[in-house]
């Protein structure tokens, strides 16, 4: 039997009936028990709320330090505030009567007694049964005996160690004083290395090469030389580390801008080159010579003062007629433009090509053939249209000169009519076109090789940032040993090599980058239609590898085997797809020659390794020359598609004759 | 002049006699203490029980016990195949009086008691089956355009093989809803083996005495309503019902996908009485969440009617109650 039965309350003084609402008068225990739980849950919203608060101020801390002009402070007191909100909260909401009497129950084991008084007491006195007030009186008994303290203790609220740790990171916070922000420097050649190398000092070596004759050039434009300073300074810096790749791109972007100032500058030199044309019209012996000599010098300032002067013999009647005659016919053969010849025909031409085109669209069966040549006088459309772009930019000096020789013109068309005053004055206006900065000698070569060079260099670290970082990312965690100059490791391969060699490089035998079992094709895709991929070399990498298309080199030293294109994955040195060999009836043995396993260096490498030691000679320098030229050539004339140009000079810049070591 | 007794002196008499029927059934049964309180239960709350459990566990021995410690009439009905509803219910005869006129006159069948216990029951046809059920419902069996009411309490005490299954005809979901409780019979563990074989195999056969009468367990039935439910209890009892149904909110997974019908507003009902009644046995005034959860099972698991899946993944209507038990809260 229980012990909130009658046999607990045998014997008790009948007890005054409470109303309504009334319990927590009615059992004390009740009321104890509520305080204590109402304190608990304020607790318990305190750290709720401080740790709302505390992660707010936090993050308004993390603001404020990482942009000082942030307005911390609102919400810094907003954070700060939280925690007495819930505080107040909780102190202030009243806890249900039923929740304490539940806590009663289950602390005193009374199965539902106090819950059910509770209950009852909010029943009207006159509509409870007998029984509802027995047991608002057992209840009363036996509640009385309880203790607030066992029934509910204070227990550690749940967020207190959040709070705290939030407490400390606010802490912490507040005391950290954050190093006031650098300003961007211009990299220093002295400047201690911050990082590792952007890009291998191969590469760096090739990119000096070349930059460095137009730096160190006496006799060249100092703005060239200077860019060019600059360009060196940027490659020194890169290749010691001290710059990022991010700091590395704007500092390019920088000289990249001031490089097309400059290039604007060329306008004044397309100017030079068409008064030095029109010098070659005028240079015949006699009276025009030192005007042609002037225009020939294409300074622009001279050849004004010479026509000037010409105008003034002319309009003081110092030529002979012999002499005038001879000048109308050099002035009207240098008022023949050749570019507006050039011109016409180009829109000839375009439109040409242009009308041939949509006729060869409209027709919707073209044999492959027709489809190749339609391609070819596509690019060619293409090329013309960028000639045409090419000329408009030199279009302010284009329209100079042809006024001046409209005025020449006019000049030979007023002396045929033997009225020299009239020709002296068109000579005068012509002169008077040249007027303006006649420009520094530029080095247009210079500035365009530097301008590539600038352009190159983008390109690569931009592919590095792409594709290569994945790699270097790699081989930096698993290579180890694998790393030696030219590894694809820590050097920049091709982009698109370096997309086929992804992660697999190192020693061979070493485990490189993700380490290569034996036998595998550790290069990857053999991708069908790749030109000239430099193939993976042998064990001591001396071998020089140039694969067909799609074939795959075996992993063995010195081997190659030419798979079919297409295949994935190298076989050893052993081509187990082709048919079978001929059952010969004569005896002889087979030695089956095991080469040795491991990885062998990357395509990369072998190219670095043939330029460097199979090739170096000065018919290779010769060779590569030649062809480098050639290529050149081949991508200005647009024959190779725009996204592949960039590969192309890569490859050429990695093939190219190093000093000997 | 007669005062009328204290809550707490009704309590304490009701606690008093049923701890008296327990003390002489446990003469003959060993053990077995929640079916005899399952049972008393039953026959407290105006309800039937259908006991269930293979041969021999002592069911037929607890009625009779039962029926002995309780000075009330009791018939057992042995049901079988052939067992047409005239000869439990019973049948209008000609008969001869002292002067030789001949009338029809109603001879009573053996439900005609106290306490009946129905043996066997899914061994007998659903026609007989159905004449049972109906005098369970109505109290009451009307023969021959005649209604006759059977005398209170009316206790059937039906019991079932769940082993062997041919031959018999189950009871039909509808039917098994009139029982209060389906209760278990355990397997008695090893001491209450030897207990049993003390008592059975010895020279001296335990008797019984009877220590309670009709009128006291109609009293009893009185007490059993006036026990005070609180309305957070009665929730839980609304909720653990809701429970059972697989498109309320409360439905638990085992729910949501063996179970077909859940448990119908009747189970509701046996759960609060029952809950009071055993308020009353623990010497309480209220019935409590404890109660509740402690008769959930015997109101319930015959009202749960499963699904295709369940019945043949094995499910059993126990797991599924076990798992809604563990899952509705407490109110508040």
């Amino acid at each position: 039997m229980s012990t909130t039965g009658p046999a607990a309350t045998a014997g008790a003084e009948p007890e005054a009936t409470p109303g309504p609402g009334e319990g927590s008068a009615a059992l004390p225990a009740l009321a104890a028990v509520g305080l204590r739980l109402r304190l608990q849950r304020s607790l318990e919203r305190l750290c709720d709320f401080g740790a709302a608060g505390l992660s707010l101020a936090a993050l308004a801390l993390i603001a404020a330090r990482l942009d000082a002009t942030w307005p911390a402070e609102p919400v810094l007191l907003l954070g700060l505030a939280l925690p007495a909100v819930g505080l107040l909260v909780g102190l202030l909401r009243p806890v249900p009567a039923q929740l304490a009497a539940r806590s009663l129950d289950r602390a005193m084991a009374t199965r539902d007694l106090a819950t059910s008084a509770c209950a009852f007491l909010d029943i009207e006195a006159g509509q409870r049964s007998r029984f509802m007030q027995a047991t608002i009186d057992s209840a009363r008994r036996h509640l009385a005996r309880a203790e607030p303290a066992q029934v509910a203790p204070y227990r550690r609220p749940q967020r207190l160690l959040l709070c705290g740790g939030l407490a400390t990171v606010c802490a912490a916070l507040a005391l950290f004083e954050p190093a006031p922000p650098e300003s961007p420097k211009a990299p220093s050649p002295r400047a201690a290395p911050r990082r590792g190398a952007l890009l291998h000092s191969d590469d760096l070596d090739a990119f000096r090469r070349d930059v460095d004759p137009i730096a160190s050039q006496a006799q060249g434009d100092p703005e060239t030389r200077a860019l060019a300073q600059e360009l060196n300074a940027i490659i020194e810096a890169m290749g010691e580390g001290r710059l990022d790749r991010a700091e590395a791109m704007r500092a390019l972007r920088e000289l990249q801008r001031k490089l097309e100032a400059e290039r604007g500058e060329q306008e004044q030199a397309a100017l030079r080159e068409a008064l030095a044309e029109l010098g070659r019209s005028l240079d015949r012996p006699g009276e025009t010579q030192e005007v042609a000599d002037a225009f020939k010098s294409g300074q622009a300032a001279r050849a004004r003062e010479s026509l000037e002067t010409l105008a003034k013999e002319l309009r003081d009647k110092k030529l002979s007629a012999a002499h005038a005659k001879q000048l109308q016919k050099l002035l009207e053969r240098a008022a023949k433009t050749p570019e507006q010849g050039r011109q016409k025909e180009l829109e000839q031409k375009r439109d040409e090509l242009e009308r041939l085109l949509k006729k060869k669209r409209k027709q919707a069966e073209a044999s492959p053939q027709e489809k190749r040549l339609l391609k070819k006088r596509q690019r060619e459309l293409e090329r013309l249209q960028r000639e045409a772009q090419e000329m408009a930019r030199k279009n302010e000096a284009r329209r100079k000169l042809d006024r001046l020789r409209r005025q020449l013109a006019e000049a030979a068309r007023q002396l045929g009519q033997n009225n020299r005053q009239g020709g002296s004055e068109h000579l005068q206006q012509g002169a008077q076109q040249l007027q303006g900065p006649a420009g520094e000698q530029l080095s247009e070569r210079q500035l365009q090789q530097l301008q590539q060079q600038l352009e190159q260099l983008r390109q690569l670290l931009s592919k590095q940032g792409g594709q290569g970082q994945q790699e270097n990312d790699s081989q930096s965690k698993g290579s180890g040993a694998g790393k030696r100059p030219g590894g694809a490791g820590e050097r920049l391969t091709l982009g698109r090599f370096a997309g086929l060699s992804r992660g697999k490089s190192g020693r061979p035998g070493s485990k490189g980058g993700e380490g290569g079992k034996p036998g595998e094709s550790g290069e990857g895709e053999g991708e069908k239609g790749t030109l000239l991929m430099p193939g993976k070399g042998g064990k001591n990498g001396s071998e020089s590898s140039l694969l067909l298309p799609g074939a795959q080199q075996s992993d063995r030293p010195g081997s190659m085997t030419a798979l079919s294109p297409q295949s994935g994955a190298g076989e050893g040195g052993t081509s187990e797809s082709g048919p079978k060999a001929t059952q010969l009836d004569g005896k002889r043995v087979d030695t089956r020659v095991q080469g040795q396993q491991g990885k062998g260096p990357s395509r990369s490498e072998v190219i670095h390794e043939s330029s460097r030691r199979g090739f170096a000679s000065e018919t290779y320098r010769k060779v590569h020359a030649e062809y480098g030229r050639h290529a050149q050539s081949v991508i200005e004339r647009d024959e190779i598609p725009g996204g592949y140009r960039f590969y192309v000079r890569r490859y050429f810049q990695l093939i190219r004759p190093r000093e000997a070591e | 002049m007669t005062t009328e007794p204290s809550p707490e002196e009704i309590v304490a008499d009701f606690a008093a006699k049923v701890g008296r029927v327990r003390e002489e059934v446990a003469r003959v049964i060993v053990g077995q203490r929640p079916i005899i309180d399952g049972v008393l239960t039953c026959l407290l709350a105006g309800g039937h029980a259908l006991l269930e459990g293979v041969p021999g566990l002592g069911k037929t021995a607890l009625v009779r016990a039962l029926a002995a410690a309780l000075d009330l009439r009791f018939s057992r009905i042995q049901f079988t195949p052939d067992l047409m509803p005239a000869d439990i219910l019973g049948t209008t005869m000609i008969t001869d009086d002292e002067h030789g006129r001949r009338s029809f006159s109603f001879q009573p069948g053996p439900l005609f008691a106290h306490i009946v216990l129905a043996d066997e029951i899914n061994r007998t046809t659903p026609k007989t089956q159905s004449a049972l059920l109906e005098a369970m419902q109505e109290h009451s069996i009307t023969v021959a355009k005649i209604t006759h009411s059977l005398e209170q309490p009316f206790f059937v005490l039906a019991t079932q093989n769940p082993l062997e299954m041919e031959g018999t005809y189950p009871l039909p979901e509808a039917q098994l809803d009139r029982f209060f409780f389906k209760l278990h019979v355990e397997f008695p563990d090893h001491d209450e083996l030897h207990a049993i074989l003390d008592r059975t195999t010895g020279t001296q056969a335990p008797e019984v005495s009877p220590v309670l009468g009709r009128d006291d367990i109609l009293q009893m039935r009185s007490t059993v309503r006036q026990v005070a439910v609180a309305r957070h209890v009665q929730d839980f009892a609304v909720s653990l019902l809701e429970a059972t149904h697989r498109d309320r909110p409360l439905a638990t997974a085992l729910v949501k996908r063996y179970v077909r019908f859940g448990a119908s507003p009747r189970g509701a009902q046996a759960c609060m009485t029952a809950a009071r009644i055993r308020a009353l046995f623990d010497g309480r005034f209220h019935a409590a969440i404890d109660d509740v959860r402690e008769v959930a099972k015997a109101a319930l698991r015959h009202r749960i009617i499963l699904n295709f899946e369940g019945e043949a993944e094995g499910i059993t209507s126990d797991q599924v109650l076990d798992e809604v038990l563990r899952e509705v809260p407490s109110p508040g």
